[in-house]
């Protein structure tokens, strides 16, 4: 049966958890003052980047306290039931699971991604629960900032750090081990290195790429890692040089992309290999022509319509090109870049623009334009009104931080 | 209203004739209140004359006090995308009573020429349902963007722009409540930069205030320069000096850092090309571009796209130029 070995190998006892000595430290601390009653910090929050042992950390706590524990996505509005019930309920569960020292802990995961909208139900709750719970309560996230401050008032915070390249690599020399598998040194090395700090993202890795086999060779690896970008590149090489339409369809359509997806890759690379301005535009042209058919053919549910598209934005870049190519390294969408880079910062505008919305009877488009640099400004200079606005806004540290940050005054 | 410390709430008139600048408008509205019968209302004019505050206000005067919140629902057409949203919560609304002595609600829906027409026939036909217990204001930009038949259910009020003596006015009146000096110059820019729009020149006042309580033209240019900062600018400058690819850079930086939406940047556009040092002849081959993809995006093309194309064209008509 397959079984993933980041449930395989998960460890059991906190002592096992990889390179967050300090971390484990402290959350002991935490549970030891649970053992003795109410601890002044009722909740423990553990933030840090994603595969650094939130999760891991949390569930082995409960093993070694020999405490009950309960799971829920704090995403999920139905959680918020779950959680006042159980928070109250620890004088039954005592009696009823039998050696589980009378606490049940309960792990509220995503605490940083709670859909409150305007009305701020979701962290409500929270904080009506971490105020009167007789349970220990766990909260994880990634973005510490997203939540707000009064919640973090009531939380013991202990941060985990990305993990380094080298206990990873040692981490996967263990599983290796393990599973009888004669890896290359430089193999787990690569594999340490592309996680960024992410043991679960390695781990799955290693797995993808071992599995089944007595060696994991770094042939195997390059191949696997990065083998879908080439391809791209591959066939939009193609296009740039097609002699015929049908030559240029067929090459598009060897890629298996959706035209509304391709436009993207196209209309990055195809106009800046024009070297004059004017066949700059007409590339440009047959590639507006044909987005418009792909937004045609979306708003009308006309899937037929996305073959006009493919060969316009196929063929325009080659076949209505008159001049010569400039050579340059072809490259990633960098809109798409830019947008996973600033999608933090996109959340933050987008929360702030719609509670300053609904608190000024406006749309969160007129927000955005009238009022959130202005607000920035305030915050910035006039601390005693910026932190009375932030309040009647009900704005998180992180939202605040972000209207200041973008002021450049 | 609770307190606020965000002026454009804090100065927001609470009883129509505190409304600036729409006498007449705020004379009719008062009849109704008095007589208690109100029709469907549609407000249109530019943004920041008092369409939502003069819509508050009736509600005010209208249920009192005590029940005007509870009987006005506020909804946003350009928040709420959907048609459907917008009619669930119509329907949850038109569902409960009113409060008090007043036989019907209000439901107040903003920027409503952002609706689509097919949107805004379904919204034609909420208007008849829940006419009993429900009475619509419509606010919006153009009241030619809103179809025919809804049209002709409403009362139809144009509201004008503001004069710079009304802004004044009300600029004066919130500086004297905040202890601030506006010297002469300063005023005059607050509204050169605001165009008329009452909340952008509050907003602007109070950003500027928050610099020096001494406000001048230095300090609201220099926040004024924070909010529209001059790529828009550069950006075209770049197109039409052959620069493409930084062109487009500077593009994405506006959309993805900046946040501008297709409509802001091509508005800006529109307005920078008239200050380019480039011949006549060539600004209107310009404004054709613009508008043909402004034309392209509002049928739905993607924004990205079709601003980077409108840039690859400035380029070949300031290779000309």
């Amino acid at each position: 049966m397959f079984s993933p070995w980041t449930e395989k190998y998960k460890p059991s006892k906190l002592s096992e958890v990889v390179d967050q000595g300090q971390a484990v430290k402290a959350v002991m601390e935490w549970a030891r003052g649970w053992e003795r009653g109410k601890p002044a910090k009722p909740a423990l929050l553990l933030y840090g980047p994603p595969g650094s042992g939130k999760t891991t950390i949390a569930e082995a706590l409960a093993k070694e306290f020999g405490w009950d524990s309960i799971q829920l996505n704090a995403s999920d509005k139905r959680t918020f039931e779950v959680l006042k019930r159980v928070a109250g309920e620890a004088a039954t569960t005592g009696t009823l699971f039998e050696g589980a020292g009378g606490r049940r802990l309960v792990i509220l995961d995503e605490a940083d991604n709670i859909h409150s909208r305007s009305d701020l139900g979701g962290y409500r709750a929270v904080r009506e629960v971490l105020g009167r719970t007789t349970n220990p309560i766990i909260l994880i996230a990634n973005d510490r900032r997203a939540i707000p401050s009064e919640i973090l008032n009531s939380c013991l915070q202990v941060n985990l750090r990305r993990l380094s390249p080298q206990s990873i690599e040692r981490a996967l020399e263990r599983i290796c081990e393990m599973e009888g598998i004669e890896a290359e040194p430089l193999a787990l090395k690569r594999i340490a290195e592309a996680s960024r700090g992410d043991l679960r993202a390695a781990i799955n890795d290693l797995q993808t790429s071992a599995t089944g086999k007595k060696r994991c060779a770094i042939r195997d690896l390059a191949l696997y890692l990065r083998d879908m970008e080439s391809n791209v590149f591959q066939v939009l090489g193609g296009i740039l040089h097609a002699s015929s339409v049908g030559e240029a369809r067929r090459i598009l359509w060897s890629l298996d992309m959706p035209p509304d997806e391709a436009i993207g890759w196209i209309s990055e690379n195809a106009p800046l290999l024009a070297k004059n301005p004017l066949d700059r535009a007409r590339i440009y042209e047959a590639l507006s022509r044909a987005d418009i058919f792909l937004s045609r053919a979306r708003r009308k549910q006309v899937y037929g319509l996305w073959g006009y598209a493919s060969d316009l934005m196929a063929a325009g870049p080659s076949i209505l090109r008159d001049g010569e190519t400039v050579s340059r390294r072809l490259q990633v969408p960098s809109s798409a870049i830019a947008y996973r880079q600033t999608r933090g910062e996109r959340t933050f505008r987008e929360s702030v623009a719609r509670k300053v919305a609904s608190r000024c009877h406006t749309s969160s488009r007129v927000a955005r334009k009238h009022f959130l640099k202005y607000l920035g400004v305030i915050l910035k200079h006039d601390r005693k009104r910026g932190r009375a606005i932030a309040e009647e806004l009900e704005l998180t540290e992180g939202e605040a931080e972000y209207l200041k940050s973008v002021v450049d005054l | 209203m609770e307190d606020t410390e965000i002026w454009t709430e804090k100065y927001r008139p609470k009883k129509l004739d505190e409304v600036i600048g729409q006498e007449e408008i705020v004379a009719r509205l008062k009849n109704f209140v008095r007589s208690r019968a109100l029709p469907h209302l549609l407000f249109s004019g530019p943004p920041g004359t008092g369409k939502t505050t003069a819509a508050l206000c009736l509600a005010r005067e209208l249920f009192g006090e005590e029940y005007w919140r509870q009987n006005l629902l506020e909804l946003n057409a350009s928040d709420e995308r959907k048609i459907e949203t917008i009619r669930t919560k119509v329907k949850d609304y038109a569902r409960t009573r009113p409060i008090g002595d007043v036989p019907y609600k209000i439901i107040l829906l903003d920027e409503s020429d952002a609706l689509t027409s097919e949107a805004q026939q379904a919204l034609r036909r909420m208007m008849e349902m829940y006419s009993k217990t429900c009475r619509f204001v419509l606010d919006c930009n153009y009241s030619s963007r809103i179809i025919e038949p809804i049209q002709s259910r409403c009362a139809i009020f144009r509201f004008r722009k503001l004069t710079d003596k009304d802004i004044k006015q009300m600029l004066h009146r919130i500086a004297r409540a905040e202890r601030l000096t506006v010297d002469d110059k300063g005023m005059e820019a607050i509204i050169y930069v605001s165009e008329g729009d009452m909340r952008h020149a509050i907003n602007l006042l109070q950003a500027a205030a928050a610099l020096r309580k001494h406000v001048t033209e230095r300090t609201v240019y220099e926040v004024a320069a924070v909010a529209h900062p001059k790529e828009i600018r550069e950006m075209v400058e770049l197109a039409l000096g052959g620069k493409f690819e930084e062109a487009r850079k500077k593009l994405h930086q506006l959309m993805i850092e900046e946040g501008l939406s297709g409509e802001d940047v091509l508005a800006q556009v529109h307005k920078e090309i008239l200050n380019l040092k480039i011949p006549e002849k060539a600004k209107v081959q310009l404004i054709d571009k613009v508008g043909e993809f402004d034309f392209r995006i509002v049928e739905g093309a993607n924004e990205r796209i079709q601003l980077e194309a409108m840039l690859a064209h400035f380029a070949v008509v300031g290779g000309r130029a």
